[in-house]
């Protein structure tokens, strides 16, 4: 027997000498007090201490054995976002050519291996020949190739891994420092590297930076940085487009420093939300064109609100409404004042007035559409325009969707002539027979439905109750006896009432396509100079009138549907957030309501998303889901409530691969070289890789395909069976000599 | 006993429905007057004729009776149109008085300040200027420009009318953009004046009756000034005045 095949349990050395210690003492008393035959007992004894520090040791042998099965492989893949640059050739397609069931790489290998394949970015994961060769686009956020190196010989622990095969391009951006896993490896690594090995020049769209939102016919500036490795002092074309369209192109100058940045400006003509795209062609030589182009969404407003404001006489109610509207510089204010009526005498030559006349054909009869907001303050049409230009204005709001007010006034609703009009049909309130009276004096409006974004001025429903309560009296209000009954009340007469009903004074409702407000009383600015008067800012009279135009004009914010995703760019594979808001025509969350959710993903594949809504409090209803493609995804949501559709809106998010990926994309082999080199394995270019290629250094084969176990010397029964005898023996001779 | 329930009666109505009684004042034009310590009401007759020609010639509403408020009143933010006259020097106003004054213009009101007197350096002229100073120590009283729209807001100005000719030209201060406090150092209102009789109170000096014309317009154009901001500046107008004025 070779003793340098046997080991022993290593133990503490106080118990072996305590025990040593103890045998020597009884041995030594023993044979003090032991003559003759009398001795034999303590030979047994002796054998017995031997016997029990031969357990104490548990002395095993070592059987080096040839391994019946084949050795395991692993081979690692990269289907990180760099695997799909093209230099020239996609890194995944070379990929492919190399690790397929019919390539010889991988039959050769099966003749010594088994084979196990894994695909890795962030993460490993089991994957199989075959499904590699599926891939149609790596699409991994990132690359944390000594992640994997770990992850795998974990993975494998007890399966005779032989050594590790990691096919990638080298752009490890992950947080595992692969050199550092490489070092904990006691198994060799054959690193593969893909990609181009030649100068490396490459141009990159870095960063692009514009607003969210823009607005119409207003000019919008886009920054751009461009890098460009490789291209010193060379002019390089860069194009701004929109969808196809090519909107601008600039030339510029690389400087030394490779790194240029440039502004792009364009006037968007149109409404609605826009793909736009910074790209730079395909140069000669360049190593990559993934990274030549950079999206962005841009969302395009109407550049002005458009408002005609007409006022039957000059009051101030026109001159603080006007103020607002004149300050604000998304409104494009007209207006027309009546300030002489034809009853009304003259001391001087027309031509010493400023008066001008007023075009009511041409607004009423051409120009009307080309507004967005009608304002009538005070104004009985009947003196200046025949009837059948107010079809117009029904036109306007119903047909085209635009907004009417109607200011109270001594010439506003009956009084003014509307009764049986086509203005009498778009107005939210009923006319009476003949003129409504005035209900004179002051009061303070009482608001009705807080959470209307009209009159919802503070940050809770209280803040703005109490914002109502301590607002300044309004003076006069035209006696409207009731809403139609579609409209909503937002604000009513404190205390005078009809038929025991409030006189409403604030109505609005949607008409057609449009929205129409009615206020019946023409004294707001009486907020303004009021709230000046208690020392306050008028900034609630401002709000009051800046989220009545909102709502009029249907601005995004007051929509009644409302669907938005937790992020506007996601990263691949990540989950997508859907949100949709419902609100009842109070602004009020609706609860209960029925959420038809599709997402259209980038290759148009309606994905029906209706049954995973959940409704998370009352009148928010989500869903999450994987984006698992890179591009504009778009989610359509129709709301019904009781069987009765409310409305259908859309939005979209965009999922990318990350920047990461992109930032840096030439081969490093350097670092595949030094993980081989730590591992004592092999670096391969994959276009080294030959038929007859040694993948794994002969020696890791060799060890790899022994395998050694031990055999236990002391845990045997007959051992054991010897204690027995020598305790029984000794027990035997001792009784029979009288030594008991 | 009848006679007290009756008397209680009034009382209550009076009292706890004063907007009963009130005229009605809704938006309409309100000719306001500041009652201050001193000779604050020197053309009484003026304002009849004022609210006679306004409502004749243009289709401003006015109402019927005119305020007159104090600076410590409340009622002054219920008005967008302040009317300050005077003669003689008064006593100072009030810290109260200055900063309701300021609020109110700051707030969005107009001032008219028409010295009856029309002495430089004088009587009103000198109270006046001083309480301006102290209510916006930052700002001055500024020549109003001949473009600005106060010149157009009705009729088309080619000067400025008074009872006399002491400044041809107003003054005005700026806040926020908006001119809001307008100095006439020509005595407007008592171009204006009249007796019952129907008699102009006193003579225009030195244009006479094209003088008192001017004088009646660029009060109309203030008050119009007062209701409708920068209107006669929007560009629709804009051809129209050029061709007016000969340009």
């Amino acid at each position: 027997m070779n003793l340098s095949n046997i080991n022993f349990q290593p133990i503490q050395w106080w118990i072996l000498l305590l025990f040593v210690l103890s045998a020597s003492v009884v041995m030594m008393v023993y044979f003090k007090h032991s003559k003759g035959y009398k001795k034999i007992p303590l030979l047994f004894r002796l054998f017995l201490f031997l016997c029990i520090l031969f357990i104490i040791f548990q002395p095993a042998k070592n059987i080096r054995q040839k391994l019946v099965d084949k050795p395991a492989l692993a081979v690692l893949i990269d289907t990180s976002g760099s695997m799909g640059a093209k230099d020239p050739v996609l890194r995944l397609d070379s990929v492919k050519k190399l690790v397929n069931e019919n390539s010889e790489f991988i039959r050769n290998l099966r003749k010594t291996y088994s084979i196990y394949p894994f695909i890795f970015s962030t993460s490993i994961e089991h994957s199989s020949i075959e499904d590699i060769s599926q891939i149609k686009l790596p699409q991994g956020q990132a690359t944390d190739i000594g992640l994997a190196l770990k992850q795998v010989s974990r993975e494998l622990e007890g399966k005779h891994l032989s050594g590790i095969v990691v096919v990638t391009d080298g752009i490890h951006n992950g947080q595992w420092d692969p050199l550092g896993a490489a070092r904990g490896l006691n198994i060799p690594v054959v690193s593969i590297g893909v990609g181009n090995r030649e100068q490396f020049k490459d141009l990159t769209i870095n960063e692009v930076k514009v607003s969210d939102f823009v607005f119409t016919n207003t000019p919008v500036k886009v920054e751009v940085a461009v890098t460009g490795k490789g291209y010193r002092n060379q002019d390089v074309s860069v194009i701004l487009k929109q969808g196809a369209k090519v909107i601008k192109t600039k030339k510029v100058k690389i400087p030394a420093e490779e790194l240029i940045k440039t502004n792009f400006e364009f006037i968007p003509q149109d409404t609605g939300n826009f793909t736009y795209t910074v790209s730079i062609p395909h140069y000669k030589g360049e190593f990559s064109t993934e990274n030549n182009s950079k999206s962005f969404n841009l969302e395009v407003l109407r550049e002005k609100i458009r408002v005609l404001y007409i006022c039957g006489e000059p009051s101030w109610e026109y001159k603080f409404l006007r103020e607002v509207l004149k300050n604000n510089p998304n409104i494009e204010l007209v207006s027309f004042i009546i300030l002489r009526n034809p009853e009304n005498i003259s001391i001087v030559n027309e031509r010493e007035l400023s008066l001008i006349p007023f075009p009511t054909h041409e607004i009423f009869m051409k120009e009307i559409f080309e507004f967005d907001l009608l304002i009538f303050e005070n104004f009985s049409y009947a003196k200046f325009f025949p009837r059948s230009y107010l079809e117009n204005i029904k036109k306007f709001v119903v047909d085209k969707g635009k907004a009417f007010i109607m200011l109270g006034g001594d010439n506003s609703f009956g009084r003014g002539g509307y009764r049986n009009t086509p203005i009498d049909e778009i107005l939210p309130v009923r006319l009476t027979a003949g003129q409504e009276k005035m209900i004179p004096g002051k009061f303070r409006l009482k608001i009705i439905n807080t959470s209307h974004p009209i009159v919802n001025l503070g940050d809770s429903l209280k803040e703005t109750r109490d914002l109502w309560n301590s607002m300044p009296q309004l003076d006069t209000s035209n006696k409207i006896l009731s809403a139609k009954p579609t409209a909503i009340t937002l604000g009513v007469h404190p205390w005078i009432k009809e038929n025991g009903e409030d006189i409403p004074v604030l109505v609005v409702w949607g008409k057609g396509k449009g929205r129409v407000m009615v206020l019946g009383s023409n004294s707001t600015w009486r907020w303004s100079m009021g709230l000046s008067g208690a020392g306050k800012t008028n900034f609630l009279y401002n709000l009051f009138w800046k989220r009545a135009i909102r709502w009029l004009i249907k601005a995004p914010e007051v929509k009644l549907v409302n669907v938005t995703t937790d992020k506007k760019e996601y990263i691949k594979g990540e989950k997508i957030k859907v949100i949709v808001r419902v609100f009842d025509e109070y602004y009020k969350p609706l609860a209960n309501a029925r959420v038809d959710l599709e997402a259209i993903n980038p290759v148009g594949k309606k994905i029906d998303l209706a049954n995973k809504v959940i409704e998370t409090q009352a009148g928010k209803y989500e869903v999450e889901f994987t984006s698992d493609l890179i591009g504009k995804y778009r989610f359509n949501a129709a709301v019904y409530k009781s069987g009765r559709f409310l409305a259908k809106e859309s939005s979209f998010c965009d999922v990318a691969i990350p920047d990461v990926e992109l930032a840096r994309l030439w081969l490093n082999e350097d670092l595949l070289k030094q993980i081989a080199d730590i591992t004592k394995g092999k670096y391969f270019h994959i276009e080294d890789i030959k038929k007859d290629t040694q993948i794994l250094p002969k020696t890791a084969l060799s060890q790899a395909t022994m395998t050694s176990k031990q055999k236990s010397l002391w845990d045997s029964v007959y051992l054991y069976f010897i204690i027995l005898f020598l305790l029984a023996a000794e027990w035997y001779i001792r009784r029979k000599s009288g030594m008991l | 006993m009848r006679r007290l329930f009756c008397i209680v009666i009034f009382a209550i109505i009076v009292l706890v429905f004063p907007f009963r009684i009130c005229a009605q004042q809704g938006s309409n034009f309100v000719f306001s007057q500041v009652k201050y310590d001193g000779r604050w009401d020197p053309r009484p007759a003026s304002f009849g004729e004022i609210i006679h020609f306004l409502s004749s010639t243009t289709s401003i509403k006015p109402e019927l009776r005119r305020k007159d408020i104090t600076l410590k009143d409340k009622e002054l933010f219920n008005t967008g149109f302040l009317y300050i006259a005077g003669t003689d020097e008064f006593k100072p106003f009030t810290d109260k008085e200055r900063e309701n004054l300021r609020l109110y213009i700051e707030g969005g009101g107009i001032l008219l300040i028409d010295d009856c007197l029309g002495r430089k350096n004088y009587g009103f002229d000198k109270a006046i200027r001083k309480e301006i100073r102290e209510i916006f120590p930052e700002k001055e009283l500024e020549k109003v420009p001949r473009s600005h729209v106060i010149y157009r807001s009705y009729y088309l100005l080619r000067a400025v009318g008074g009872r006399k000719i002491v400044n041809p030209y107003l003054e005005s201060i700026d806040v926020d953009g908006r001119t809001a406090v307008i100095y006439s150092q020509n005595d407007l209102a008592g171009a204006w004046a009249r007796d019952r009789l129907g008699n102009w109170l006193y003579e225009c000096i030195p244009g006479g009756e094209v003088q008192r014309l001017d004088a009646i317009k660029l009060m109309v154009n203030i008050i119009m000034y007062s209701l409708t901001g920068t209107y006669k500046t929007d560009t629709i107008h804009e051809p129209f005045i050029r061709r007016k004025l000969g340009r």
